[in-house]
């Protein structure tokens, strides 16, 4: 990542969280990953971000209280979180939720692998794209 | 001169005398020639009253026609020969003047009797050519009379005061052919005898009032029929003739009255209201299907305007249509409401037709309550019908958007925790990789697999179950593109060459129904490849309304017996890990082609490879 800035990651499965955080050890991503356990949850955690906003937000869809999308329409409507570049990361492939988070400007969309290993492979393109590109400075 | 030539000239004077015609005339000359013949002697005509000094010859014939002839001058020189000669030539002028006097007479009488000749002849002819011209009139109205298609009695009543008298004297053809007796069986019967029963009717009364009083009698129809004659129905004028007569002209109107019957029987019995009605608007005539549509009586409908029957809020559009009949146009198809004696109202439709020189209107009414009752049924019907559909729509759909849900959130729900397995797995085989051995990896390893399977066939059998209930949106795809993109994306290794043998056409379908179709047949035909020069050749044809596609391989084929068995879900030839197979992939493929329309077969032998064939309807899926 080229921000040093947390990763936040909505995600409600522990098993999950656990995979996401030893592929990011795996390939050496040292950002601090914030674990919110659903969009109620991330919310929170966001607005307790005085001054400075998570660099990356990786979102699962499917979570209890509120789901992804509903998270997602709320943050893109906000005017500074909006600016917030969001993967979903997935189990979903279906195509209405691919079409609700292009709609609501998600910059990508990964489904998460049954295998490990391929698993390490999504975070790593993830984390060599976001190492690449540009993202505003969060303040 | 002497005697002898006197005599001769006397004679020849006499002859020429004799010629003359007018008695002046010839005493004249007579006097003038007997002058001429004597010198100095003259001689004059002396009439009966007259004396005369001279000498007189008188001869008793000629006293009534000129006197006597007085002989004048020198009378002592003639001769008594001469005296002799000159009373000879008197006496022939005596002659000649009677003889010419009587010719005279003849003449005139001759005259006379052709002048009467001729005026009797002119009166004969003028006589003749009137009649002429009367016989010609009589022969015209003879004929016209014998042509005459209207029969023709003619009866005299001898006794004015017997009405049993009238005789028939005259009739003509028609009359015979009318009644079929002929003239000479009736001529000169009563009429009592040649038609008895017309007494009962009155009819011998009348024509006797006809001969009597001189005015004439109609009678518009007369039913009559008797020994002779069969029952017919007759017209008939009766006019009183000179004579003492009466004729009687008279028609058969059987057949008139036959079809005024039946017209009158349609008018009748009609089911449908027939009525006739005047531009004042009311009715004229009805016929008795009114009554019983409406309970109201002839008469009722009749006595006031038919605008008073009509619904209130029928009223305008009806008088609206009056009008328009009565500008000549005539009115079909109109609807209103009239009201039934009892008050109740029942909807009528209406086709009309105008007769402007009449100013009468003929209408045809048919009773549509019931009809339109119906229709009202038959919409709240259809309304409800199409109520029930859409709520059997909305629920179906409910349902399957339920479903889709519940299939969705199974198979997440099934799939997280699987993911968490086979990560757990992984890792355990990666952190504790010091403290297991070759058994416990290969554990770790199976358990790898399963979760695998599973994830693959929770995948498997939610597209199978979004088949038919999951519709996306038929587009044209470029099957040769798609091919390719799935040949890529199957990465097949480099034992496998695939080839497409023809070419493939665009077709309009869903794109991920073809892409699973073509994705499963091919990555079966790779995964079951047992040779190294493995070829799977991919082709295309047309067969009538359908295409016909196969994928065929140089693989370890299949055993005919197992040629169907293994389109059925979950059936797979080999155990599950040699192949790692869900056994859904053949029975996707059935399952969207059958949706489709198509058809899909396997023609295949042990050792023979196979060939996977499938048909889609070229009308589009």
């Amino acid at each position: 990542m080229k921000s040093k800035r947390p990763i936040l990651l909505v995600e409600d499965d522990t098993v999950d969280v656990l995979t996401i955080k030893r592929s990011l050890q795996e390939i050496h991503v040292t950002n601090y990953v914030e674990v919110a356990e659903n969009g109620e949850d991330a919310l929170r955690k966001l607005r307790a971000y005085t001054y400075e906003h998570p660099c990356l937000i990786l979102l699962d869809l499917n979570m209890p209280r509120m789901g992804g999308i509903e998270f997602l329409t709320i943050i893109k409507h906000d005017e500074v979180f909006k600016r917030i570049p969001v993967v979903v990361l997935t189990t979903s492939s279906d195509e209405q939720d691919k079409i609700e988070s292009f709609n609501l400007g998600v910059a990508g969309y990964m489904i998460k692998p049954v295998d490990y290993q391929q698993f390490v492979e999504v975070v790593k393109t993830i984390n060599l794209y976001w190492t690449l590109s540009e993202v505003p400075n969060g303040e | 001169m002497d005697t002898a030539h006197l005599e001769h000239d006397i004679f020849l004077l006499m002859l020429n005398l004799s010629q003359l015609k007018a008695p002046y005339r010839i005493r004249e000359l007579f006097l003038e020639a007997m002058n001429s013949f004597w010198a100095g002697v003259s001689f004059r005509f002396v009439p009966i009253s007259e004396t005369s000094d001279s000498e007189l010859i008188e001869v008793a014939t000629i006293r009534y026609l000129f006197g006597r002839i007085s002989v004048e001058g020198n009378a002592q020189s003639l001769t008594s020969a001469e005296r002799a000669l000159i009373r000879n030539a008197v006496s022939m002028l005596a002659i000649v003047l009677e003889t010419s006097a009587q010719a005279k007479l003849l003449a005139d009488e001759n005259l006379r009797l052709d002048l009467m000749v001729q005026e009797r002849t002119l009166e004969l002819e003028h006589e003749t050519q009137a009649h002429q011209e009367a016989k010609a009139k009589i022969l015209q109205y003879a004929d016209i009379v014998g042509k005459m298609q209207i029969g023709l009695h003619v009866y005299h009543l001898e006794d004015l005061d017997d009405d049993r008298t009238l005789r028939l004297v005259a009739a003509n053809a028609a009359a015979a052919d009318i009644t079929g007796l002929p003239l000479h069986e009736i001529l000169g019967k009563t009429l009592d005898e040649t038609f008895p029963h017309l007494r009962a009717h009155g009819i011998p009364q009348h024509y006797a009032r006809v001969v009597r009083t001189g005015c004439p009698y109609n009678l518009e129809s007369l039913p009559y029929g008797d020994d002779h004659l069969k029952p017919m129905f007759f017209s008939m004028k009766a006019v009183p003739i000179a004579g003492q007569c009466v004729a009687v002209l008279f028609e058969d109107i059987t057949a008139r009255k036959k079809a005024e019957e039946e017209s009158n029987r349609l008018f009748n019995f009609s089911v449908d209201m027939l009525a006739i009605a005047g531009f004042d608007g009311m009715f004229k005539q009805l016929n008795p299907a009114w009554q019983q549509t409406f309970d109201w009586t002839d008469d009722e409908l009749r006595q006031v305007p038919w605008i008073e029957f009509v619904h209130p809020d029928d009223q305008q559009a009806t008088l609206a249509a009056g009008e328009q009949l009565r500008l000549g146009e005539p009115v079909t198809g109109f609807e209103n409401r009239y009201r039934c004696k009892d008050g109740s109202y029942r909807w009528i439709s209406w086709n009309s037709f105008p007769l402007l020189e009449d100013q009468t209107i003929f209408a045809v009414a048919r009773d549509i309550t019931e009809k339109r009752r119906i229709e009202a049924e038959l919409r709240d019907l259809n309304a409800d019908l199409e109520r029930r559909v859409s709520e059997r729509t909305a629920a179906l759909k409910a349902a399957n958007t339920e479903l889709e849900s519940f299939a969705y959130v199974v198979s997440h729900d099934l799939k997280a925790p699987l993911r968490g397995i086979g990560h757990l797995a992984q890792w355990l085989s990666q952190d504790y990789a010091a403290v297991l051995d070759p058994k416990g990896q290969e554990m770790l390893a199976m358990l790898s697999g399963r979760v695998k399977r599973l994830d693959a066939l929770i995948d498997g059998v939610l597209q199978y179950s979004r088949i038919g209930r999951m519709h996306e949106t038929a587009v044209p795809i470029d099957l040769q593109a798609l091919i390719q993109e799935i040949i890529d994306l199957l990465a097949p290794p480099d034992t496998i060459t695939i080839d497409i043998v023809t070419a493939f056409p665009t077709i309009v379908a869903e794109k991920p129904r073809l892409i699973q179709v073509f994705q499963n047949l091919l990555s079966n035909a790779i995964k079951f490849m047992d040779k190294s020069d493995g070829r799977i050749w991919l082709s295309c044809e047309e067969r009538g309304e359908a295409w016909v596609f196969h994928v065929a391989d140089n693989g370890p084929g299949i055993e005919p017996q197992y040629h169907e068995r293994i389109f059925h879900i979950f059936q797979t030839l080999a155990p599950r890990d040699t192949y790692e197979s869900t056994g859904i992939g053949l029975a996707l493929v059935k399952k969207i082609v059958e949706y489709y329309g198509g058809t899909i077969w396997v023609e295949s032998a042990p050792e023979q490879g196979s060939v996977f064939s499938f048909t889609l309807p070229k009308s589009g899926v």
